[in-house]
């Protein structure tokens, strides 16, 4: 009998196996090449790299840069995102909808439609001329093409917000400000800080849109990915020691990031522990 | 005026998107036949520098109607992004570069045998259609409040700047034989060459995207190849002095490893023809034998 059960397991097993090798296939596909990366360059290699006088302004600005972009995508975007996720009506499907676009649209795509829009010849040029070649170029095109995976990720995490926890909050004398960041905030904090990291992600990795855009000028509009491209042009060594430069800069952010979120989530835990108490 | 502008500035990208989809459809082809084993169709696949779009567009034209059962398929890139693919393995059949030095790479890798140059490219001045900055030759560029040129690591950038040091000599000896331009008291701030450098916003990583900044009117001037500014462009040339514009001389060669060195030949042998040299002629590259 038990050995019925065992040859019945086994069976299912092996029957597992081709998926799981699937899953596994795809893994090795996403890591390959960073390993790849990472092989390519010796330790002295990457710190000639990070000598090379191309890096440190592309490092410095796509930091700068990308830290802002994300401060406007989490002010801007976290109450049309409680807005989409509380809204019933037609209109706020059409926005939700409208707001996922950049995602499936090409980003040298967006980077022309940008052009026509804040350029020479854009409705605006006549109230703010052309943004074209300037750092505000670069911002720009980071909150466009990254805003939706936040945006997306926040409406997802307000959506799992239980109502009544709202109505208890509401009820017991807190205004609605209060009940969006005392209640709803915490809740949905894991989906907001996991569309964060992933929109900032997005924007460092931001390539097609800025280039043009923004241009590529050393200092003023040249981010890491651009920095890397125009280095790729000259000399692949280089490049790719650049590149692993963003590579480990990238990965320690969402390394941090992780952590901090689940110190977030614990102590929040704790917190609603003390409450319950 | 702007719709005119986007139209023509559209129709570009369609055409170039069009190409860009040949070209995919030609490489799914291309899996498809290495798939299936044989077809009757011998697919020619040429790795041309992007310069070269245009002219080996016409002439891929021609070949193909000269042989029946052909089917010539371009990759267009940088010369270099096409080198490290080819040293890297990238299958093909025949590699033309916009300078030497990219097929000497491809050729210490192994991949190219035998080479020889075709033509050459020279550079030209381009300035949007309504000409913001009334830059009417090389000399005023200073007078352009946004330059847009190629990044030195890319041929056609390295060109530019040797172009800027020639002209930055022969003007800061010669300025005021030239009339126009640094007359006035343009030659306040600094050199020639210095005085374009201060106006540059952008080093883009090829030429046609430094086209399109022109095309779309966010550049005042900028530096190109010659045979990128053909009529579909919404740009005005201005012609460069003979004796300042430096030649990017381009190179072709067929791969060792082609699967058809025979069809291969007769394409390398079109680009040395007289009309496959009018027609590069036509798309703005100066034949061999004219200097």
């Amino acid at each position: 009998m038990t050995g019925e059960r065992l040859s019945r397991g086994l069976r299912g097993g092996l029957r597992a196996l081709p998926v799981v090798g699937l899953g596994i296939g795809l893994w090795v596909l996403l890591v390959l090449p960073v390993v790849a990366l990472a092989l390519a360059s010796s330790p002295g290699e990457l710190w000639d790299a990070l000598g090379h006088p191309k890096v440190l302004p592309a490092l410095g600005l796509s930091l700068q840069t990308t830290a802002l972009s994300l401060g406007v995508v989490l002010v801007a975007g976290t109450p049309l995102a409680w807005w989409i996720a509380r809204s019933r009506g037609s209109v706020a499907r059409l926005v939700e909808i409208t707001v996922e676009l950049p995602i499936v649209i090409p980003p040298a795509v967006i980077g022309i439609a940008l052009l026509l829009v804040f350029g020479r010849h854009g409705p605006l040029a006549p109230w703010i001329g052309s943004l074209v070649f300037t750092r505000w170029a670069v911002l720009i095109a980071q909150v466009v093409v990254a805003a939706p995976f936040y945006v997306q990720s926040a409406v997802a995490g307000f959506r799992g917000v239980d109502d009544d926890l709202l109505l208890v909050a509401r009820t017991l004398g807190a205004t609605s400000r209060q009940a969006f960041l005392r209640v709803a905030v915490p809740v949905a904090l894991p989906a907001l800080l996991g569309g964060a990291a992933l929109c900032w992600a997005r924007a460092l990795g931001e390539f097609g849109a800025t280039l043009l855009f923004a241009g590529s000028y050393e200092g003023k509009t040249q981010t890491m990915p651009l920095a890397i491209y125009a280095t790729f042009e000259g000399d692949l060594r280089v490049a790719i020691a650049v590149a692993l430069v963003l590579l480990l800069v990238a990965l320690l952010t969402l390394v941090m990031a992780r952590a901090g979120r689940r110190w977030l989530a614990r102590s929040a835990a704790s917190a609603g522990g003390g409450h319950g108490r | 005026m702007m719709s005119e502008r986007l139209q023509r500035f559209a129709a570009g990208r369609r055409l170039a998107r069009r190409r860009r989809r040949g070209g995919l459809l030609a490489l799914v082809g291309l899996l498809g036949a290495g798939a299936c084993g044989d077809r009757s169709q011998t697919v020619l696949t040429v790795l041309a520098a992007s310069s070269l779009t245009d002219a080996f567009g016409v002439l891929e034209r021609r070949f193909e109607g000269e042989h029946p059962g052909t089917d010539v398929v371009m990759i267009h890139a940088g010369s270099q992004v096409l080198r490290v693919q080819l040293e890297h393995g990238a299958p093909g059949d025949v590699f033309a570069s916009a300078n030497a030095e990219h097929m000497q790479a491809v050729m210490a890798a192994g991949r190219v045998a035998q080479e020889h140059p075709f033509a050459r490219g020279g550079l030209a001045l381009v300035v949007p259609p309504d000409n913001p900055a009334g830059i009417e030759s090389l000399e005023q560029l200073p007078r352009a409040s946004r330059v847009v040129l190629g990044v030195p690591e890319v041929p056609v950038g390295r060109y530019t700047q040797a172009l800027l040091e020639q002209a930055d000599r022969y003007y800061n000896n010669h300025s005021g034989l030239q009339g126009g331009g640094l007359q006035g008291g343009s030659l306040q701030g600094g050199s020639f060459r210095a005085q374009v450098q201060e106006r540059v916003v952008s080093l883009e990583p090829n030429v046609r995207l430094v086209l399109a900044k022109v095309e779309l009117g966010e550049a005042d001037a900028a530096i190109v190849y010659r045979s990128d500014v053909t009529s579909a462009r919404a740009v005005t040339m201005i012609p460069i002095p003979a004796s300042l514009d430096v030649a990017a001389e381009y190179h072709v060669g067929i791969l060792v490893d082609s699967e058809h060195p025979h069809v291969a030949r007769q394409w390398v042998e079109l680009l040395g023809s007289s009309p496959g040299q009018a027609v590069l002629q036509e798309h703005g590259f100066v034949s061999l034998d004219d200097r």
